[in-house]
């Protein structure tokens, strides 16, 4: 219909790869990244695209798909398409947009994470700050009083710096370098795990979204409540969003944080990773500064926080070659095709 | 013979109507086939009783039996569906409803069952249903991933342009706008003129098909006749209808019309009953509105008295009058309603009375239609100032406006898109996004077209051409013949407009003699009397009886009488207004019997009430001991706009001194009631303070009009 809110696209990415608002129930299960990234190169070598699973039979098209796209699971998934409406409607209502991996309007950032690049990102609040960078913020939740003040004073001397500020939206030291960089006048990004709907109806994060100094996302259904998994895969979307990141403290092989760090520093490379190395930081930090991040100068901090991640980002190494990570490709498929 | 599809068709429907000869009706087949075949979404446009049921049964049976999906129909109409489902089901659709009646939710669990089993065909719910969190995660949940067909009735109400306003409709076009084509959809709608189907068009896309059928009704027989007040109109239709054949329907405004109307047929001997939507739950009798439309179905009674609650999907073709006690808000909704009679009879009346004051029901209808600027704007303010949201409760404490404006409020604005406020696990939180200016453009634009309506309506009660002819030009039905049928074409009254003098003079006394009860408050508002210590639910012992009320504030019986009384410069209620209630209290006969009188105290006007209480004491041959005192000047009750501001006004005001007799049961007199705190704070102390059971007895009730 003409006045449908979504390209043909994006609903079929919703209808493959979204639980259409958070169900515990026995539906279908969406199908994950991998699944979704095979079905799409599939298609691309039948010459079909995403908004060819919309039309009124794609039996035939399904039939030409070797069996690693299990052709029931997704006409299943396509079947849904009163749920999907359903779906859109809330989230329009709330003011939470979403976008699809295929479109122009996804984050450019994102696409860095090659096959890993979520196909859903939802939204709150605008998304000119998504093409910003800025300095990703993490640390665990629980964070000692020293690495609290540490958070408040980096957050709010890069928000001074008209640096941004993307952390997790977490308790702990993501919730304090978000609060720390909005009194500061800075703009942030909160790229969370779970619970976006509510998370922006929530007293603060709601003017400063509405000040446009604040915008959220997240990979996952605006409803989805905490899985560890989520969050994980969210720790790649922070670094994707920022310039550079800079770890408060984290366990040592233990958590999100020590995961996701080492997850850049020895895998994709992104951003270049800097930690907190005063005296008394956990040994989660001392660890990574081993593996190869990079020490975060103590107090008093140079004048120009920017310049010298700048210089530090000389140092780091190129990104590894992404078709070392998936080697299971022998092409790693083209995103960007599908673009306009 | 036809094609597989189409015997198919037919066999359902001469199985669902039991007749091995049915055909469809012209359109009915073609509509069938359109969304079985194709895709592209249908809007049916069809007279009442054209027979759409039949369309979406057979169809949703159709497209089962292809493998496909349940289907969905959305309708506010589920309460009269039920015949509709019984003839469904003899064609095998196992078709089951979903509404918010009590006795429905004691199935849910049932149907919950059946629909994860997938043993149901159709699954109808109301609009309502769809904004509701709980029915979407329980009950469609299990469903929506494999809806075939969308059936949207009443599909008028897609398009600001139509003539009823139902503010979840803004939700379900929404939802029909981001539908992918896989799954069919089908509106349908009996009313649409040309400017609404174009806005549907718009709405629902280009490929959107319209099918739109013949409107007028040959047997139909129109007439309007005007009569001015109450007096006259209920001395007319109570010698009037014994002389009309068969059964039928009269239509009010409104829920308090509707028992006035049917208690007046009743005391003259003819079998009438009020019928509104909340019956089943004001009268105590689950059942009751199914049961009365058994009875007229069978025309065991003679006429309903109803609400619009009596709406579209009720079908019996053999009814042979309707009749309006008052103007309707359009033209398009008369037609409908007059729609329902004579199907399947020779002849039938449909009868307009006007004239008089009529539009004042309707301007309020229209005025509460939209929340005020104001009330939006305080709403908005609290609810930006509560960074976790507030429940409707806490929002009543914070702002003094009635329950039912705050809550109509909150729903249209969550109805908007994006909305400036949504409920999260009963809390309204506002959301990120502003309301914007274009909300208040449609209010605008709705009253507008609402008032036209008005207007129309007026120009049709005056008619001076064919009365059926303005009925179908109105629906943009150009084509229309003079239907050589109504008073106007023939140039005669069908119905005579008189009736004996007597008639009225009984009609003017039973207005008098209609008295309404008042009813004990049950449960304490949460934290409204701080000082008094109520809370919770107020138990029997301190609960005042069922008492009475004599009026209806500046009605056309006692209730103008009492406004002369209150606001005289003599400050005085007149004796008759004594006897009135003496009257009132023997015909009442309350039990145990009252011994003494007392009333509620005021610092305002601090003789008006105790004097009218002396004398009625006197005339009751009753002590008269007023025993309550005011100890705190309060703004006036009538300003309070919800329960907890009503309640909270009246903490810690008044005390009781007993004394003699005081043991004994007691009438307590005030001249108005409203919401009925007052009553219940007096006897509450009256109680604690050891007297007996306390009746409640006022002149007027001064509350809104009813909602229908």
């Amino acid at each position: 219909m003409s006045a449908n809110p979504l390209s043909p696209a994006t609903q079929a990415t919703l209808l493959l790869c979204s639980p259409l608002r958070a169900g515990r129930n026995k539906d279908v299960q969406p199908l994950s990244i991998g699944e979704f990234n095979e079905l799409e190169k599939q298609l691309q070598r039948a010459g079909a695209g995403l908004e060819q699973l919309l039309e009124a039979d794609t039996a035939p098209l399904l039939k030409k798909f070797p069996a690693a796209v299990d052709a029931e699971q997704v006409t299943a998934l396509l079947g849904r398409g009163f749920m999907l409406s359903m779906a859109v409607e809330t989230w329009q209502s709330a003011g939470v947009w979403v976008a699809s991996r295929n479109e122009s309007d996804y984050p450019e950032r994102l696409l860095r994470l090659k096959q890993n690049a979520p196909p859903l990102i939802y939204g709150c609040g605008g998304k000119k700050l998504l093409s910003r960078g800025g300095l990703a913020i993490v640390g665990s939740r629980d964070v000692d009083a020293a690495g609290e003040e540490f958070t408040r004073r980096a957050a709010a001397s890069a928000a001074r710096e008209e640096m941004q500020v993307v952390s997790g939206g977490a308790r702990g030291v993501d919730q304090l370098a978000m609060l720390a960089a909005l009194e500061a006048g800075g703009t942030v990004v909160g790229v969370l795990a779970d619970s976006l709907l509510r998370s922006a109806t929530s007293g603060t994060a709601r003017e400063a979204i509405q000040d446009g100094r604040l915008t959220l996302v997240s990979a996952f259904d605006p409803e989805a409540g905490f899985n560890v998994g989520n969050a994980m895969q969210r720790n790649k979307h922070i670094y994707a969003l920022a310039d550079f990141g800079l770890v408060v403290s984290s366990g040592y092989n233990e958590g999100g944080t020590w995961s996701g760090a080492i997850e850049q520093l020895e895998k994709l490379r992104l951003t270049p990773i800097f930690v907190r190395a005063d005296d008394d930081v956990p040994e989660g930090n001392r660890q990574l500064l081993r593996r190869g991040a990079l020490r975060f100068p103590s107090e008093p901090w140079p004048a120009a926080l920017r310049e010298m991640f700048a210089a530090a980002d000389q140092k780091n190494p190129p990104p590894m070659e992404t078709a070392d990570l998936f080697a299971l490709h022998e092409k790693p498929p083209e995103y960007r095709g599908g673009r306009r | 013979m036809g094609t597989p599809l189409q015997n198919r068709a037919t066999e359902l429907l001469r199985q669902s109507v039991g007749d091995p000869q049915a055909t469809f009706r012209p359109g009915q087949l073609e509509a069938i086939e359109h969304l079985l075949e194709r895709r592209s979404p249908l809007l049916v446009v069809q007279r009442t009783g054209w027979g759409k049921s039949n369309v979406y049964f057979i169809a949703a049976k159709l497209l089962r039996e292809q493998q496909a999906g349940p289907t969905l129909i959305i309708s506010p109409l589920l309460a009269l569906m039920r015949n509709q489902i019984a003839a469904a089901a003899r064609a095998g659709v196992r078709a089951v409803r979903v509404t918010s009646e009590e006795t429905n939710r004691d199935d849910w669990g049932r149907i919950r069952d059946d629909l994860l089993a997938d043993r149901v065909d159709v699954l109808l719910v109301s609009p309502e249903r769809l904004g509701n969190e709980e029915f979407v995660r329980t009950m469609l949940r299990p469903v929506a991933a494999r809806i075939g067909l969308l059936v949207v009735d009443e599909a008028h109400c897609i398009s600001d342009w139509g003539h009823d306003f139902r503010p979840d409709y803004r939700r379900i076009t929404r939802i029909l706008q981001s539908l992918p084509p896989s799954v069919r959809v089908l509106a349908t709608t009996a009313t649409a003129n040309d400017r609404v189907v174009a806005d549907l068009q718009s709405q629902l896309g280009a490929s959107l098909t319209v099918q739109r059928g013949k409107l007028a009704r040959a047997s139909l027989q129109l007439q309007n006749i005007s009569l001015p007040g109450e007096i006259t109109r209920l001395a007319w239709l109570a010698h009037t209808l014994p002389k009309l054949p068969g059964s039928g329907v009269i239509y009010t405004l409104t829920i308090r019309d509707a028992r006035t109307v049917a208690a007046w047929l009743h005391e003259n001997g003819i079998d009438a009953e009020p019928y509104w939507g909340g019956l089943d739950e004001e009268s105590g009798q689950p059942g009751l509105r199914e049961r009365l439309e058994t009875r007229l179905l069978r025309n065991e009674l003679k006429a309903l008295v109803a609400t619009t609650a009596l709406g579209m999907g009720f079908d019996k073709p053999d009814l042979a009058f309707v009749i309006h006690y008052q103007l309707p808000g359009s033209v398009v909704h008369y037609y409908q309603q007059v729609g329902r009679a004579g199907r399947a009879l020779p002849d039938a009346f449909a009868v307009l009375l006007g004239g008089g004051g009529d539009s004042d029901i309707t301007d309020h209808f229209i005025e509460t239609a939209f929340p005020s600027r104001e009330l939006v704007e305080r709403i908005l303010a609290r609810l930006d100032a509560a960074s976790e949201g507030l429940t409707l409760g806490e929002l009543q404490i914070k702002l003094n406006a009635p329950r039912g404006r705050l809550d109509h409020a909150l729903k249209l604005l969550s109805l908007e898109s994006p909305a400036p406020l949504l409920k999260l696990d009963n809390r309204w939180k506002r959301t990120v996004a502003p309301l914007a200016p274009a909300f208040w453009g449609r209010v605008e634009r709705l009253t507008e077209l609402r008032k036209r309506e008005q207007t129309r309506m007026l120009e049709y009660l005056h008619a001076r051409s064919c009365l059926m002819q303005f009925l179908a030009r109105e629906l943009d039905e150009h084509d229309a013949p003079p239907c050589g049928r109504c008073a106007v074409c023939r140039g005669e009254p069908l119905l005579a407009g008189q009736f004996p003098p007597t008639l009225a003079e009984r009609a003017a006394q039973f207005l008098q003699r209609t008295h309404h009860p008042i009813r004990p408050r049950k449960l304490w508002p949460k934290d409204a009397f701080s000082a008094y210590q109520f809370t919770g639910k107020v138990s029997d012992s301190l609960r005042t009886e069922t008492g009475r009320v004599l009026a209806i504030w500046g009605d056309a019986g006692w209730g103008e009488l009492v406004r002369a009384g209150k606001y005289s410069a003599a400050a005085r209620f007149d004796d008759r207004l004594v006897a009135a209630v003496v009257e009132m209290v023997r015909e009442w006969n309350p039990r145990p019997q009252p011994a003494w009188v007392t009333c509620v105290p005021s610092l305002n006007h601090t003789t008006l009430v105790a004097e009218f209480a002396g004398r009625l004491a006197r005339a009751l041959t009753l002590p008269f001991h007023p025993v309550l005192r005011k100890v705190r000047a309060t703004p006036p009750q009538k300003e309070m706009q919800n329960s907890f501001q009503q309640a909270h006004n009246l903490d810690g005001v008044f005390t009781v001194t007993p004394g003699v007799d005081f043991t004994r049961p007691v009438l307590l007199v005030d001249d108005m009631v409203d919401s009925g705190w007052t009553f219940a704070v007096c006897a509450a102390l009256l109680r604690q303070a050891g007297s007996g059971p306390v009746f409640p007895v006022a002149l007027a009730q001064t509350s809104k009009t009813d909602e229908t």
